[in-house]
This record gives C-alpha cells, structure tokens and sequence, in this order.
C-alpha cells in the first residue's frame, strides 16, 4: 500500500478527534459533571486510537523524517475544521500560520 | 505522535481561559526546575519515542530466521512498540507540566524544533536520506506552528 494512504488518514482522524473531544467538552454542549461521558468524547478516543495505528501503519512504509513532518499538517486541517465545524474565529495572522504549515507540507510532500 | 500533543495543546488552552494564568514568560513561577528544561525534556522524549517506535518497526524488515535479544522479530516489535509509547506518553505529561508554568505563545516555538530533531534521528540511526529540500520543508512547517502558537494567547484572551 501507498505509505501516503494511511498517513493522510492519520492527519484527517486526529484533526477529527480533536474537533470532537472541543466539542464535547465545550460549554453548554453538556452539563458539566457529565461531560466525560459525552458521546462526542468517544469519538474523540475512537478517532485518536485509529489515528493512532495509521500513523504506525504509515511509519512503517516510509522514512519518520518524511512521514513526522507530513503530520503538521493536523495543524492546518485542524484550523480549518474548526473554522468550518465549530464556527470559532480564526484571525487572519493564524491563517498566515495555516498557509506556512501547508507549504511547508507541500515541500516535505515532494521530496519524497 | 503530534496527535497526542495536540490534545495536550487543547487541553492548555482550556487552562489559558483561566483567570489566573501567568502570560508573559518573565511571569513564570520559579520553583522546580526551569520551564525551558522541562520543554527540551518533552521534546527530546517525544522525538526519542518515534524513533523507537520507527526502530520496532523496522524490526519487521528483518529476515524471519533472525532473532533480537532471543526474541522473534514480531515480539520484539510489539515490546519496542510499547516502549516508544511510554516514552511518548512521558514526554507528554512534560508537555503538560511545562505548559501549566509558562504560556503556550512562548513553549511553542521551543516545541516545534521536535521535528528537526526526529528528521536528523531519522538521518543518523537509520540512514534516512533527508535532501535539501525536506530540510527546507521541516523548517517552514517549525516556522509556522511557531507563528500560529504566537497567535494562541491573542485568540484565547
């Protein structure tokens, strides 16, 4: 398989734990002493431990200092899902931020 | 991985909301050991457990007649495996010490140098070719969380 599969998937399911795990626990989605038990947390720890064997799965098909790199690009993907998800404001200087990741990604992406 | 501290980061920055949160670096509490050596700590263990858990990894490669330390190839994958996540997992809750202590805008950058570090492991123990231009492409992405952690405080405030 194409080392690239697994990784992307890695990138898009933790930017998607972490989207949900903000959600869970953001105020007024659910009363505070439950909050721990908010389904949006087991997506959180369903998508992170996925996450987690893609990047194992990833790793093992190419070089780390290829594939670690690739991984900042949650950043970027995490903003975006944000903006989009959860409507959170996103300045402009954090979109800069976003299009640096990105091509820094883009770069690590063609040296391969 | 990055994912684990990402959650560590969401985490600080539910912390940041707090009123009474130190901001500037000159404010950092000055018992323990300083939040910079904390901070290279986390780095240093997260970089050295992606490279154990790339070096269990490729312990696969090897030829199934060979044996590591008279275990079979697979079980000295899985064991390696488990160490590389607890040294991961240690250098995260030092992420998350060093980061009650000291604003997310100011360990950031210092934390983002992990990707330098786990390219040149890469290079040195497995021989990795790193060209010019990955190198140039992991110093605009060191540069960029750099930046958006810069942004962190303004946002959270």
């Amino acid at each position: 398989m194409n080392p690239q599969v697994p990784l992307v998937g890695s990138v898009a399911l933790g930017a998607l734990a972490q989207i949900s795990l903000r959600h869970g626990l953001s105020k007024g989605n659910t009363d505070a002493p439950r909050q721990l038990v908010s389904p949006w947390v087991g997506v959180w720890a369903m998508c992170f431990a996925a996450a987690t064997v893609l990047w194992l799965a990833a790793l093992r098909r190419t070089d780390i200092s290829y594939a670690y790199p690739v991984l900042g690009a949650g950043y970027a993907l995490t903003t975006l899902l944000a903006r989009w998800l959860l409507h959170e404001k996103v300045s402009a200087i954090r979109w800069i931020a976003v299009l640096i990741i990105s091509a820094g990604v883009v770069m690590v992406g063609v040296s391969r | 991985m990055k994912v684990i501290e990402q959650s560590a980061t969401l985490a600080t920055d539910e912390a940041e909301v707090a009123p009474p949160r130190k901001a500037s670096p000159a404010e950092v509490e000055s018992e323990g050991p300083r939040v910079e050596l904390l901070v290279l700590a986390s780095v240093a263990l997260g970089a050295t457990g992606q490279l154990l858990l790339k070096a269990s990894l490729l312990l696969l490669s090897l030829p199934s007649s060979s044996r590591v330390v008279y275990l079979a190839p697979q079980w000295a994958c899985a064991g390696g495996l488990g160490l590389g996540l607890s040294v991961y997992a240690i250098g995260t809750w030092f992420w998350v010490r060093s980061v009650a202590r000291a604003s997310i805008s100011y360990l950031y950058p210092l934390s983002a140098c992990s990707y330098a570090l786990v390219a040149l492991g890469g290079h040195l123990l497995f021989g990795e070719t790193v060209h010019a231009w990955r190198w140039a492409g992991i110093s605009v992405i060191t540069a960029g969380v750099a930046l958006m952690a810069v942004t962190a405080r303004r946002n959270a405030s």
